[in-house]
């Protein structure tokens, strides 16, 4: 069943949820109903990379009762992952850890997965890697086979290149897509959902650029959002932009554009910190050839790409300008550059919360899904959320 | 590369130190306490104390990760050391405690101070406003989390410095009055409360002959309406004996239905007043009650026709069904009552998993309703409703439990230059996830926070000589309370130095006031000193602060009795307006509180396609905490408290009215 066809309100093809399901899930019900755990039921998912966010994610989809789940990852467990993933885990104490160290990861995880919900598919696949599947992308016909079994596509921890090539997959194949990553106290997490007709309550909204007036007093913003959900019989096609547009950014689609100055001067520590990401984003794609953890060593060269960042965005903070980067800046930079890729917990966790919770908003239409760009602060505990557009 | 090389490069070698050594209380292993555990123990703490009551329900399994189908039944707080054993660190050392946090014997003030931080992922205000206390008595930081669907709030609070728990007024559930419930319901909460609260407590719950026979609390002027609710309770007691005296339990069934829904309606029926503005209730078709009378071949109370009805509990049932499921649910609630070892005193609780019970109020608040003319309601939904269940999600959960974590990393000055403590609430923006705010400083009105708070040591509590006239004495002479009564009034300095204060232990028990001098030559042990409990010392003029002595024993002591010297007690704070919780976002939901616990009317609307049925309904059945009070209380004393009574007055008696209302949720 294609996602259309899922979210279909019409589309009563699905099965009746049995009383145990019902009693088993009925806190969640009373929150998204019936439908929406009906709809939840019928959700197939692939996920790429198991990570500590992943590891987050899974736990949440699985509990919340998806159809499947399909993992892909082929990497073996290494002792830093034990940092936050907590399936990686035999028999009942620590004695046993250190003989999981080496074996393959999804084998390790896949029975702790399973106990957490008997009635989801898990399904993993160690043999390959993402990046059989990206080079030839769906002009690969057993490539597109298997992409299309799915409703939704998620990746964690993945390289820009990787992700723009997936996403250029997903969106031949009119699938969602979320990508996300996370660095110690940061991340974010990036959706494509292509077209989305929001069925939710406006009001209760996450996200309100479908009335597309996004710098108006809360006041004016209401009275948009009403009237627009009058006028288009509550329902709101929300238009999303791929993964590109992250690569692509300057002034003109800027989710920065429209602060005034002084915003800029109180909000610069909010904002450096999205820019951080962003760049590290768009450097990656740059230089995929360095290793993340030697980023901090090439710094001069994220110094670099961070001042054409502040430049294309024209981002200037009192004085400061390209090449000529301010003390404040540098040191909460130094505190950034110190924490990419690395896996926190607390992070993967709120992250990896927001990201599901994100999934089954666009499946209950309880609350209109992110669009398109969360970031997630943990020095501030501030998650913004930005529409990164095209290019124009 | 090692497990822990991540954290440490994240927050520092140093920093990351203190965490392994760091002793901290995780109170409550539900919905955020399992999330919450497991980011504990990914971070490396060194101690990790958990303290949950609960037993694992199948409801918990869609978020609590750490239980399984297995599990229910067993201890939270057991089931998850066990399953997280599985992932925590070598150096990590896990104690679970199945038991009240609240329970002084097992918890005292002493245990409390182990720990470097307390971490709060509770369901009920009142065990929050417990750790609160505690938390302001050992001035020792900690951080208190709640979720309500997709909402959710972390708040780290610094006793004394920001705003405590008990600062910003919580809402209080919805009651209805008694008159509503009884003679004229015009919702389906109404019915659903009349089901559970009155019909049910009457018939199968403690015996409770007086409370609401109290002409006051109906609420109604009407003499008429209040003599038939009178009388109706009277034949409730009757009905209640039937239990005993059918000949059947079809018999008991029929002989409730028809004096609830066809005697009790007709007697309300002939007061016109009541019906000149509203609709008239239709009682029951008598001739309905015939027909199942007849049914001697049990072909509609076939077992099979029963469970098909109660299999489709998202339906709305018939009247028909209504009664079935009633007859049903009466029929077995009886045969639990007849074969227990001690029927005439045995009682049944309401219990919203007790299906017996749940069937019980489901159908007979629903032929309530139609009777009434009001919508009726699926079982599903009265569910909800009369066990005050509210939404759960793992997201939120997770989230928050993420957020509490995180925000722990500012009692171990990890990135103190960065990251200051911050209030962090769910954003309904759509430019925010969350909206975090700086802490508030602490309320000046706070009754909580306001308080002066010491420790009153004892070196032999039950040294018999030690009575309350020594302790008063050496009251007087620590604590200073001349300068009010100086500036308050011009007679000599004698009389000046005799302050009016009353001495109040435990939750209010009154030992001692000006007038009320009885106790004087009593020991402190007869009159229930006794460690772990807490002395208030009150200004009768009400202008001074009130002063929260904590008793310990304490044998080193050269001295008999221990207090610290108070040079000057503080003035009470003006009572002003009390600030209703922080000013973050005015478009913000903000007064939400707890996972399974007390709702928000205001996010309820956001949440809830019925949120007119959303409303808690006041628990008058249950009052565990007066019957304890009852218990600790001294026969010989309650003559003596009837005749001061001023403990009505006593602010803590608050606290107990408002536990009334705890007791009515869920999990």
């Amino acid at each position: 069943m294609s996602l259309d066809q899922l979210l279909n309100p019409q589309s009563s093809s699905n099965e009746k949820l049995s009383n145990d399901e019902i009693e088993l899930y009925d806190r969640q019900i009373r929150l998204w109903g019936m439908e929406a755990q009906q709809r939840i039921r019928c959700t197939k998912i692939l996920l790429i990379n198991l990570s500590g966010i992943g590891t987050e994610i899974v736990k949440n989809l699985v509990l919340s009762g998806i159809n499947e789940l399909y993992l892909l990852d082929n990497n073996d467990v290494k002792e830093e992952d034990l940092a936050t993933q907590f399936f990686l885990t035999e028999g009942e104490d620590d004695l046993f850890r250190l003989d999981i160290i080496g074996r393959k990861k999804l084998d390790v995880a896949l029975p702790q997965i399973q106990e957490l919900n008997p009635r989801v598919k898990i399904k993993i696949n160690t043999r390959k890697s993402i990046y059989d599947f990206l080079d030839d992308g769906v002009r690969n016909l057993d490539n597109k086979d298997f992409f299309r079994q799915f409703n939704l596509v998620i990746s964690t921890q993945l390289d820009s290149i990787s992700n723009l090539k997936l996403n250029k997959i997903t969106r031949s194949l009119n699938l969602p897509f979320y990508a996300t990553s996370c660095h110690g106290l940061f991340g974010y997490f990036f959706s494509d959902l292509i077209m989305y007709d929001d069925l939710s309550n406006a009001d209760n909204s996450h996200n309100n650029h479908k009335s597309n007036k996004s710098n108006k007093s809360n006041k004016s913003n209401k009275s948009n959002k009403s009237d627009n959900t009058h006028n288009s019989n509550n329902s709101n096609k929300l238009i999303y932009y791929p993964f590109h547009s992250l690569l692509s950014m300057n002034c003109n689609n800027s989710p920065f554009k429209n602060l005034r100055k002084r915003q800029l001067i109180t909000k610069k520590k909010r904002i450096l910190i999205s820019v951080f990401i962003l760049t590290l984003i768009n450097y990656d794609f740059k230089y995929p050839s360095i290793n993340k953890n030697e980023i901090k060593i090439n710094e001069e060269l994220f110094d670099e790409e961070l001042g054409k960042m502040f430049g294309k965005l024209e981002l200037f903070f009192e004085d400061e300008n390209p090449g000529q980067i301010q003390e404040e800046t540098r040191e909460l930079l130094k505190v950034f550059l110190n924490n990419i890729n690395c896996e926190f917990s607390p992070i993967c966790a709120i992250l990896g919360g927001s990201l599901a919770q994100d999934i089954i908003n666009m499946l209950s239409f309880k609350n209109s899904p992110v669009n398109n760009f969360l970031v997630l602060d943990g020095l501030s505990s501030e998650m913004p959320i930005y529409q990164i557009i095209k290019k124009k | 590369m090692a497990r822990d090389s991540y954290i440490q490069q994240i927050i520092g070698a140093e920093k990351y130190e203190q965490i392994k050594y760091a002793k901290v209380l995780l109170v409550g292993a539900g919905g955020i306490g399992c999330e919450l555990l497991k980011d504990l123990i990914l971070m490396g703490f060194g101690e990790i104390h958990i303290v949950d009551l609960d037993t694992i329900d199948l409801s918990n399994l869609n978020r609590q990760f750490l239980f399984r189908k297995k599990d229910i039944k067993k201890s939270k707080a057991f089931t998850a050391i066990k399953a997280v054993n599985k992932f925590k660190y070598d150096h990590t050392k896990l104690v679970p405690y199945m038991a009240s946090i609240m329970d002084s014997d097992t918890f005292n003030l002493a245990w409390f101070d182990q720990f470097h931080l307390i971490f709060n992922a509770l369901d009920n205000k009142d065990a929050r406003s417990f750790i609160n206390r505690i938390c302001l008595f050992l001035k020792k930081p900690f951080i208190e989390s709640g979720t309500t669907g997709f909402f959710g709030q972390v708040v780290p609070i610094f006793p004394y410095e920001s705003e405590c728990y008990d600062c910003t007024i919580k809402e209080t559930p919805k009651s209805f009055p008694v008159c509503t419930i009884r003679s004229t319901p015009s919702q389906p909460v109404h019915c659903i409360h009349w089901a559970k609260n009155f019909l049910f407590a009457q018939l199968f719950g403690e015996i409770n002959v007086s409370a609401n026979n109290d002409v006051k609390t109906l609420g109604s002027d009407n003499k008429e309406e209040i003599n038939t609710l009178i009388n109706e309770q009277n034949e409730l007691i009757n009905l209640r004996n039937s239990i005993f005296d059918s000949n059947s339990s079809l018999e008991f069934a029929l002989n409730i239905i028809k004096k609830i829904f066809i005697d009790d309606i007709n007697k309300l029926l002939k007061i016109d007043d009541l019906w000149k503005t509203r609709k008239r209730p239709i009682p029951l078709d008598i001739s309905l009650v015939k027909l199942l009378e007849n049914d001697r071949k049990r072909v509609l109370l076939k077992q099979s026709n029963i469970d098909e009805i109660l299999s489709n509990f998202q339906k709305l049932w018939s009247l028909n069904e209504n009664l079935i499921v009633l007859i049903y649910s009466l029929i077995n609630l009886r045969k639990r009552i007849l074969n227990s070892n001690n029927p005439r005193s045995f009682i049944i609780d309401f219990d919203k998993d007790d299906e017996d019970t749940l069937n019980f109020a489901a159908s007979s608040a629903n032929i309530r309703s139609i009777i009434f003319d009001i919508p009726v309601k699926s079982k599903f939904d009265i569910k909800q409703i009369a066990g005050n269940i509210i939404p759960a999600i793992a997201t939120t959960n997770a989230m928050m439990a993420g957020f509490s974590a995180l925000q722990s990393l500012n009692n171990f000055n990890v990135l103190q230059h960065y990251l200051e403590s911050k209030i962090v609430f769910t954003s309904i923006e759509s430019k925010s996830m969350t909206n975090p705010s700086q802490l508030f400083p602490g309320s000046k009105t706070c009754a909580s926070c306001t308080v002066l708070r010491e420790l009153l040591k004892i070196k032999d509590i039950d040294n018999e000589k030690l009575t309350l006239r020594v302790l008063l004495k050496k009251i007087l002479n620590n604590i200073n309370y001349k300068k009010h009564f100086k500036d308050s009034t011009n007679e000599d300095d004698q009389d000046n130095n005799k302050p009016e204060i009353s001495i109040v232990i435990g939750k209010n028990r009154l030992i001692y006031d000006i007038e009320f001098d009885d106790n004087l030559d009593r020991s402190l042990k007869s009159l229930g000193f006794k460690e772990n409990q807490i002395l208030t010392i009150k200004d009768d003029d009400d202008i001074k602060t009130e002063i929260e002595l904590y008793i310990l024993e304490d044998k080193t002591l050269s001295n008999d009795i221990y207090i610290p010297k108070i040079d000057n007690v503080p003035e009470k704070p003006k009572k002003k307006k009390p600030k209703v919780e922080p000013d973050t976002n005015p478009n913000e939901p903000i007064t939400f509180d707890d996972e399974d616990d007390d709702e928000n009317k205001k996010q309820d609307e956001d949440i809830l396609e019925d949120t007119d049925d959303f409303i808690t309904i006041l628990d008058d059945g249950d009052e565990p905490d007066s019957s304890q009070l009852n218990n600790t209380m001294l026969q010989e004393d309650i003559s003596a408290m009837n005749e001061k009574r001023k403990i009505e007055d006593h602010e803590l008696d608050h606290q107990t009215k408002k536990i009334k209302i705890d007791l009515s949720l869920d999990d």
